[in-house]
């Protein structure tokens, strides 16, 4: 919630926030060569909701209003399934489950991540707050 | 090599939610740069900011000579932002906040 008094007394009155959330626990991971199974990222959406409730409690504050939402699948791409391991294997809150591991591992490259984003327009509502100004 | 977005899907929908053209903008754990010269093509001006000072030198270092004087960088939780005045008509945050 501190974060986004912060921001709020960044913003002009009527400003903007462009708030973008990967949503979806089980994204599909793809190789050249067919379909490897979903990652494990339930405890990423944990996180999600968490800024969910902040966002939320920043709203019943008057800080902003929901202008819009919309979803759009965005890819991440690697160039092995190597990579895909290194890289996934150490963002946060994602499991990679072993039989998708051992399928990237000797997939035909390159292996995709879809992740279904959420895009949240928030505007910034002119209330005046002690913070406001010089944070 | 791991490319992120690469058909700019993430990009060309925030391109048509907002107006960057001409804007003041914040952008909130810029990470690596992943939307850093996406904004600072179209911004008047861009501040990125990040708890990571890993990641601001990664963002930096891809940010293009042509719009390079447009961005400032700091190294920064969101908790820690502070401005003299509200003065940003657009913030850009995600992937947490």
């Amino acid at each position: 919630m501190n974060a986004l008094r912060r921001i709020h007394a960044a913003l002009l009155p009527g400003g903007l926030v462009v708030d973008r959330q990967p949503i979806s626990p089980e994204p599909p991971v793809e190789a050249a060569d067919g379909n490897l199974g979903k990652l494990d990222m339930h405890e990423w959406r944990h996180t999600i909701d968490a800024v969910d409730d902040r966002i939320a409690e920043a709203i019943e504050h008057g800080l902003f209003a929901v202008e819009s939402e919309h979803m759009i699948t965005v890819p991440d791409e690697f160039d092995s399934g190597a990579e895909f391991i290194e890289v996934v294997g150490a963002w946060r809150g994602t499991q990679i489950p072993p039989s998708v591991a051992a399928r990237a591992a000797v997939a035909r490259p390159p292996v995709r991540v879809r992740q279904e984003v959420r895009l949240r327009i928030l505007r910034a509502l002119p209330v005046h707050t002690p913070e406001h100004g010089r944070a | 090599m791991q490319r992120r977005d690469p058909e700019g899907i993430e990009t060309a929908a925030i391109g048509r939610l907002v107006d960057l053209d001409g804007r003041n903008v914040l952008e909130v754990g810029c990470g690596g740069g992943r939307l850093t010269t996406f904004a600072a093509s179209r911004a008047a001006s861009v501040y990125a900011f990040d708890p990571d000072a890993g990641n601001i030198a990664k963002a930096a270092a891809a940010v293009p000579v042509d719009v390079r004087d447009r961005v400032r960088f700091a190294v920064h939780a969101a908790e820690a932002l502070d401005v003299e005045r509200p003065r940003f008509d657009l913030a850009l945050c995600g992937w947490s906040l």
